[in-house]
């Protein structure tokens, strides 16, 4: 009974999944009825999600659930919610509708059942279950050969990673004979010495952690990024560009955290924290530094998304509690003003048929609305209050600060939004700065689910960040 | 009653500036009207309460005040502070007031800005009057630097001269250099003593409170001030440069009121900078010095205006020397009788100037018998200034020369007495050339014609008061009474009647030797000149005082360039975009590296397979090893770093 | 229930001003567009009512208390975040500097006449922001109002600006938010240091000797971190290159707000920060506050001396003036405090009243050339007389607002700095002469004959340029309606500060 309440929603999205293959098959054309599906899959794993949300919390000796899985949960449904509507409106997938959806509730399903792993094991099952859907996602829109050679790279590099990180948890198994957190943690698996786990056990963790690294984008492992998200299909672009990576963040962040509750103060002076810092320091750095020069909105968006997961990785370092919630918050924030960009940039796309950054100019003589949305969008990500984008890195900076000994990590950090408010500033540049592009949108094309959803995300955005006292009762408390 | 409303003598010519300026079109006289009358119950008050006050009917010294604002736990007063030498300012300003501006109704009619010329004349009235009847020295220095405003206004009055327009801003830069000081003095002061209030001061210094060492950079620190109000050497530049204005201005203004402020300030500081005698010196010197370099300077210009400027510095001079040697009553003496005569000379040349249309002295002559009235008065205001008995000027003069006899200070004693002769020589000159001998420019002798009553009247009145105000005020029981206070040497007991022969003597033989050279031509003057000219254009180029300050200028603009050039293209270009341009820098190789080394590593792939004698063909998929090849790259970055932690 | 009660302490005041101009922006912008005239009124409506409500709340202000119209409530707690807004005599005035110079600015607005709906809106936004700044006694609060005048500001440069407004509206932006960013660390870390973790300003100064306890290198930089965002701001040397380049290049209402009130933000953040917070750090600072007080008068003097554009000289004049700020915060004292901030507001409303006659030959001319005028006092004698009052009132002439504070300015840093302040005095100078020279390049001399086709000022201009030169000369003439407001607060500041240092 524990493991069908632990695993309800990750049930009901696998099993809408193969129902929507099954319709696919044999009636391809029902697109609606498809779509209807997805929904529905989607509103009861919420209402599983939310409903688990007053039994106690359920755990098994390889799954776990508590409030911070809770939050990344949510997150991750709505981020597949989301994703729907943007599919919807995308008329680039046009053929097998119904696998595209089913491979997308695999996938979600895949980060919710990740984020209960409390085992090795699990982790690589579930991570397989994202990857694998993601494969083949990322290859959906096959015209152009560029496309077809980001979505190979994907998949190239991410098997690759994948063999890492199985590779690493062999290891691990290998040097202690264990494979659960909770039985690693007491060996202090995260102190990451040597004497504790052996050199080869350390090896594993090691590689484990290059695994993660992959999955969410942190330089120097952030190289597949650009080409993939370029050619994936601007929804699941942005699906990829959040939920993967913030649940990946998140898993990563309870590992360390769960060792960190066994081992005591004893992880700031002696885990991978310092690692991790740099890494993030070099991952925000590599990120904003690259997206000044792009002029494909996409790949923009990429590097951008690169520099917000160095942001998020400050979160992990601390192994706190409120590193673990600064991670949730500005996944969170992330998750709605990311959205939001891609969903901006899939509308001038498809007004304007570009994704050149170009395309953006004039938008605010043309449609003031939907610029001032991409603007509060960007000034969010760059992390300007009012926005829940600023909370979001208020949270991380406080949770770095607190730890004392990383505050250069803050330092730099800061020093790196300034540089990101330039890149995204440039794209405000072209919207309110610039003359109206030549080709505008043509009437007859309504986008108004687009448009609804962007206006969505952007209340989110704003009301969120202005009042975040719900939200962050509904994530943290 | 009477003493309760003095406050009205300010407030009454401030409130009708705006009146005039906005509205005098449409009021009698296009607003001259107005700020005359006013003037004229301003100069009547004033004159009533000189007497009461020598009558003994009111008591002085009065003062009162109101709050005007307040800081920490410091209150700063609105208030007057009524003594004899206020009283006897207030008469001087409110009637030289009065007179040229009855004057200026003939000499500025026609004018298209006549009304906006009241105005200001009204503004500048009221200020002189604040800062005279100030009974606090930060309103007296709000005054000062108000009357500057109106100098600066008046002097660019027609400012479509670019010579008045550059003369106003001298005037004001040069005078506020001084003033840089008078604030630093008031700083002193106020950090001293926590009060601005010159009653409390004045208490403060009779308890002795003031150190000597306060004592004298205060009071030196304020004197600054007063050498640019009262042009001494080496402030004294802008003065005769301000001639450029209307001449009933430099009447009032530049000869009889605001250019006599610093010695009134002196005058009633005194208490101050008799504390430390040491003050006192260097006053003497600068005061004694400029009245002799100013003399010397007044001698060569063509200029009426120009001579009768160097004149003015000359006897402020001497005025600010009467004061460090004989105290109050002996220097301020002198600047009531200087405000008349001198007003008078100025408006007598503006006669001439209104007539002649030239400034030149060199293109008059002979007008006494065109302008008789110009010429009687011009030349009892020449015999006043000579010091001549028994003309105002004699007195006031022989107080001075006494008292610096008496105080034993040789050097300055010398340099009074030559100015004395100097003063005599080049005031008689101006006399010769433009009244008496031929006509030199026949065609302007033609049009010249006496000027209207409104200009003559108030030089008869002036004319008038030179001749008798010395003998009247003079002595104990009038001047002595309003200012009692005067230095006493213990050595120094010149007879007066010694005293008074000798510099009778050396006017005499001043005013002799320029009729000598002028009228009767014993001496050619021209000659004189091409034979000294070294020493002549020495002189006319103010023994190069203006080049001394325009070199500082020229350094501030240059300082200025430089520092512009480097905020902008050292400071913000060069390190606040550097900054930027070096981030697009990286930037730009970071997508480089992107691009080139990490997509592209496939070469560096290949070439090494290459060295190792395979090769590799470059295929899509090589890109995916070559990204292999990074990850195993960056995984042993990793161990590396473990194993080093 | 009287109106003084209700405005007290049932009325949420400061709220209500702060976010009227909100509202007024949000309102504006669901106007169609093209309603041009529509707009204008509701901003001037929604402006209006604030700066009409700030007045109400200056009449119920008492001086002599601490914080009034206080308002608290609960905001994020899990970051112990309060809404925390209140008024003293240190903020007060610039409440209603600010509410009157926007209102001022937007009447010389309505000259705009390109994408309307946008730069109204984005100026009330900017009023919201920058009263928020001065209200918020929550360090989180004040920063989300500090970063949130960044964007309006950033748009209205780089839309309606000059001809490099980008590049302006980009450097500004960045160069102001790499000093706000360091603040916010601060803000964090002392989040951390206090006991019990607080972000409420009031608190924190209290708690200053416990903030000590975190040891000097904590006192150092956490006092770096607002002080580069207030220095930045200010502008103090050597932060002061994004403001020319800013002003240059901004539209003249625009220039109006930055120089009256955003240059103010970081001489209020100073005061209310800095100085009380960090006693040690403060000791350390101030003789290095000192000088570079000196280099901003002086040096800032010496390049408008050298300017040739108006905008810019005016803009380096803003940089010398922010030095006697300086220098009156340096002393430490109440006289010194007092010329500050009254020194800060009369250069608010003296400026702003200079960029906006400088934006009336501008309209006319289309260059702000100094050397392209001459003779232009005969062709436009009010515009001449206005803009002599400007600057004279900017020298510091007595009986124009800037005299007093200038001077309470010197005074105050002439105790303890006797030197510096007597070095300093010679910038009066140099302001006298590049302000001198100015009017006598454009209004004296003989008429330049290419504009004898000038025009006077119109009724708009006088709409928003007679209220600013009224209250130059009724300041100057009657200072206390000023000084009283803050002395009382400001007294009490500077024997705060003074007991810890």
């Amino acid at each position: 009974m524990d493991l069908v309440k632990l695993l309800g929603a990750e049930v009901i999205l696998g099993a809408a999944g193969l129902i929507l293959l099954t319709i696919d098959f044999c009636w391809p054309r029902r697109r609606a009825l498809m779509t209807g599906v997805s929904y529905m899959a989607a509103i009861a794993a919420l209402a599983v999600l939310v409903g688990a949300l007053s039994h106690e919390a359920a755990a098994s000796a390889f799954l776990s659930t508590d409030a911070l899985t809770f939050g990344f949960s949510l997150l991750v449904i709505l981020g597949t919610m989301i994703t729907l509507a943007l599919s919807q409106e995308d008329p680039t997938i046009d053929r097998h509708w119904g696998s595209y959806l089913a491979l997308l509730l695999f996938a979600s399903a895949g980060g919710l059942l990740l984020l209960k792993a409390r085992d090795f094991v699990y982790v690589f099952l579930s991570l397989e279950l994202i990857s694998i859907a993601s494969f083949i996602l990322v290859a959906f829109d096959r015209k152009e050969l560029w496309m077809i050679e980001g979505a190979l790279k994907y998949f190239l590099v991410g098997a690759f990673s994948s063999a890492i990180g199985l590779y690493g948890i062999s290891l691990i198994y290998a040097a202690t004979g264990q494979t659960s957190f909770d039985a690693l943690g007491l060996m202090g698996l995260s102190s990451a010495r040597a004497s504790s786990i052996g050199w080869i056990g350390l090896g594993g963790l090691l590689m484990v952690l290059v695994s993660f690294c992959f999955k969410a984008s942190i330089a120097p492992f952030h190289f597949w990024v650009p080409d993939a998200y370029q050619a994936a299909p601007t929804p699941f672009t942005a699906y990829l560009s959040v939920v993967p990576k913030v649940v990946a963040l998140g898993i990563f962040s309870v590992l360390l955290s769960f060792s960190a509750s066994n081992m005591g103060p004893s992880i700031q002076a002696a885990s991978l924290a310092p690692i991790i810092a740099v890494l993030a320091c070099l991952t925000m750095t590599i990120g904003n530094l690259s997206a000044i020069h792009q002029t494909d909105l996409k790949r923009f968006l990429a590097y951008s998304s690169i520099a917000q997961a160095g942001y998020m990785l400050i979160g992990v370092l601390s192994a706190s509690r409120l590193g673990g919630s600064s991670i949730l918050v500005y996944g969170f924030g992330y998750l709605l003003m990311n959205f939001g960009a891609f969903a901006v940039v899939q509308w001038v796309a498809r007004a304007r048929g570009s994704y050149e950054i170009s395309s953006m100019s004039g938008l605010a003589q043309t449609h003031f609305p939907m610029a001032l949305a991409m603007a509060c969008f960007l000034l969010s990500l760059a992390g300007i209050p009012p926005f829940i984008g600023f909370l979001g890195k208020y949270y991380v900076f406080a949770s770095v600060i607190e730890s004392q000994w990383a505050w250069w990590v803050a330092v730099v950090a800061v020093l790196n939004s300034v540089i990101s408010v330039y890149y995204y500033l440039r794209i405000v540049y072209y919207m309110f700065f610039s003359d109206p592009f030549g080709r505008t949108v043509s009437k007859e094309v309504s986008m108004a689910l687009l448009s609804s959803t962007v206006f969505l995300l952007l209340a989110g955005t704003v009301a969120f960040g202005v009042y975040p006292r719900p939200l962050l009762r509904l994530l943290i408390e | 009653m009477m003493l309760d409303l003095v406050p009205l003598l300010f407030f009454l010519p401030l409130l009708s500036f705006p009146v005039v300026l906005f509205f005098g079109r449409w009021l009698p006289l296009k607003g001259a009207g107005l700020t005359i009358a006013v003037m004229a119950g301003c100069f009547a008050w004033s004159l009533a309460l000189l007497a009461a006050a020598l009558l003994g009917a009111v008591e002085l010294p009065y003062s009162f005040s109101i709050s005007w604002f307040s800081f920490d736990i410091y209150d700063v007063a609105l208030g007057v502070y009524l003594d004899g030498l206020t009283v006897t300012m207030l008469c001087v300003v409110t009637l030289v007031s009065l007179l040229v501006q009855i004057y200026s109704l003939g000499y500025m009619q026609g004018d298209s800005r006549f009304s906006r010329y009241y105005s200001y004349m009204t503004l500048f009235t009221a200020s002189m009057l604040g800062l005279v009847l100030a009974d606090n020295m930060l309103v007296l220095f709000a005054c000062w630097e108000l009357v500057g405003l109106c100098s600066y206004l008046l002097i660019g009055f027609w400012f479509e001269k670019p010579e008045a327009a550059q003369a106003s801003r001298k005037a004001f830069i040069t005078t506020k250099l001084g003033d840089l000081g008078f604030a630093i003095g008031l700083y002193v002061i106020f950090t001293h003593t926590g009060t601005f209030s010159i009653p409390s001061l004045q208490e403060m210094a009779r308890a002795g409170f003031f150190a000597p060492g306060v004592a004298l950079w205060s009071s030196l620190l304020l004197f600054c001030g007063a050498m640019g109000k009262s042009a001494q050497v080496p402030l004294f530049v802008w003065l005769p440069d301000a001639m450029e204005g209307p001449t009933p201005v430099s009447a009032l203004i530049h000869a009889a009121t605001m250019v006599a402020a610093g010695v009134f300030m002196v005058a009633k500081l005194f208490f101050l900078f008799e504390i430390n005698p040491t003050a006192l010196i260097v006053v003497g010197f600068i005061g004694a010095a400029t009245a002799f370099l100013a003399a010397l300077m007044g001698l060569v210009p063509e200029d009426i205006k120009r001579v009768l400027a160097y004149s003015t510095v000359s006897q402020l001079g001497y005025m600010m020397a009467g004061l460090a040697v004989g105290g109050p009553q002996v220097g301020s003496f002198h600047l009531v009788t200087h405000a008349m005569f001198k007003a008078l000379l100025f408006l007598g040349a503006g006669s001439v100037i209104h007539a002649m249309h030239t400034n030149d002295i060199w293109k008059m002559g002979a007008l006494s018998v065109r302008m008789p009235i110009t010429f009687v008065t011009f030349a009892i205001g020449v015999l006043a200034l000579s010091g001549i008995f028994p003309l105002s000027g004699f007195y006031s003069k022989d107080e001075i020369l006494h008292a610096a006899l008496n105080s034993g200070n040789w050097p300055v004693t010398i340099l009074l007495f030559s100015t004395s002769a100097l003063t005599a020589f080049y005031m008689t000159r101006v006399l010769v050339l433009v009244f008496l001998g031929s006509a030199r420019d026949r065609e302007r002798y033609g049009h010249s014609h006496e000027s209207p009553a409104s200009m003559t009247a108030p030089l008869v009145i002036l004319a008038a008061l030179s001749v008798v105000m010395g003998f009247l005020m003079h002595g104990e029981h009038v001047w002595g009474k309003l200012v009692p206070h005067k230095l006493e040497h213990e050595h120094g007991h010149v007879p007066a009647i010694l005293v008074a022969l000798l510099s009778s003597v050396v006017a005499l033989s001043g005013m002799a030797a320029a009729f000598g050279v002028y009228f009767y031509r014993w001496i050619d003057a021209a000659k004189v000149k091409e034979r000294f000219d070294v020493i002549w254009l020495f002189l006319y180029d103010r023994m190069g005082f203006d080049r001394f300050w325009l070199a500082w200028v020229k350094l501030s603009y240059k300082l200025a360039d430089a520092l512009a050039w480097l905020d902008y293209h050292a400071l913000d270009q060069g390190l606040v975009d550097g900054q930027g341009s070096l981030t697009r820098q990286l930037s730009r190789a970071s997508e480089w590296i992107d691009r080139y080394i990490i997509d592209n590593l496939v070469d560096l792939w290949g070439w090494i397979s290459l060295w190792a004698g395979s090769r590799v063909r470059v295929t899509v998929s090589g890109f995916v090893q070559s990204y292999l090849l990074y990850v195993i790259l960056g995984i042993s970055l990793i161990f590396a770093a473990r194993m080093y932690f | 229930m009287s109106f003084e009660t209700l405005v007290t302490s049932s009325l949420p005041i400061l709220s209500l001003i702060t976010f009227l101009p909100l509202i007024g922006a949000l309102v504006i912008l669901i106007v169609d567009q093209t309603k041009v005239k529509t707009i204008q009124k509701i901003g001037l409506a929604f402006s209006g009512s604030a700066l009409l409500v700030s007045a109400i709340a200056l009449i119920y202000f008492d001086p002599s208390r601490q914080f009034q119209f206080v308002e608290d409530y609960a905001w994020i707690p899990a970051l112990s975040v309060r809404y925390l807004m209140g008024a003293d005599g240190l903020s007060m005035p610039f409440v209603v500097l600010t509410t009157l110079l926007t209102f001022v600015s937007l009447i010389a607005s309505l000259s705009i006449e390109n994408r309307v709906k946008e730069y109204w809106f984005w100026f009330l936004l900017l009023e919201t922001g920058m009263l928020g700044v001065f209200e918020s006694l929550d360090f989180f609060l004040f920063y989300v109002f500090w970063e949130i005048t960044l964007v309006p500001m950033y748009f209205l440069i780089g839309v309606w600006g000059g001809p490099k407004k980008e590049y302006a509206a980009t450097k500004f932006f960045l160069y102001t938010l790499f000093g706000s960013v360091f603040m916010l660390l601060s803000i964090i870390g002392l989040y951390f240091a206090s006991t019990p973790h607080t972000l409420n300003m009031l608190e924190l100064t209290a708690q200053r000797n416990e903030l000590l306890k975190m040891g000097m290198t904590f006192q150092v930089l956490v006092f770096l971190g607002f002080y580069l965002a207030f220095a930045i701001k200010v502008p103090l040397f050597p932060f002061h290159t994004w403001l020319p380049l800013a002003h240059v290049e901004a539209p003249t209402a625009v220039s109006v707000i930055l120089a009256g009130v955003l240059l103010k933000m970081g001489g209020y953040g100073l005061m209310r920060v800095n100085l009380p917070m960090f006693p040690e750090a403060t000791k350390l600072f101030i003789f290095p506050l000192v000088v570079i007080s000196f280099i901003n008068i002086v040096y800032g003097a010496l390049c408008a001396l050298a300017q040739k554009d108006m905008k810019r000289m005016v803009a380096y004049s803003s940089v010398n003036h922010m030095g006697y700020v300086g220098l009156g915060l340096a002393s430490l004292t109440a006289t010194g405090f007092n010329g500050a901030v009254f020194q800060m507001v009369n250069h608010g409303i003296i400026t702003g009243s200079l960029f906006l006659l400088v934006g009336v030959i501008y309209d006319r001319a289309h260059t702000r050339d100094i050397d392209a005028f001459g003779g232009l006092g005969a062709k436009t004698p009010m515009f001449a007389g206005i803009m002599t009052l400007a600057c004279m009132a900017s020298l510091g002439l007595p009986g124009l607002a800037g005299f007093v504070s200038e001077f309470l300015c010197f005074l105050g840093a002439f105790g303890p700095w006797k030197i510096w302040t007597g070095l300093s005095v010679a910038g009066i100078l140099v302001t006298a002469g590049f302000f001198l020279r100015m009017i006598q390049k454009v209004f004296l001399g003989p008429l330049n004959e290419k504009w004898a086709g000038l025009t006077d000022m119109n009724a708009r201009e006088y709409a928003a340029v007679l209220p600013l030169a009224a209250l130059t000369v009724i300041l100057g003439v009657y200072p206390r309606w000023g000084l009283d407001l803050m002395n009382d607060t400001l007294t009490a500041l500077a024997a705060f500060v003074k007991s810890g240092v």
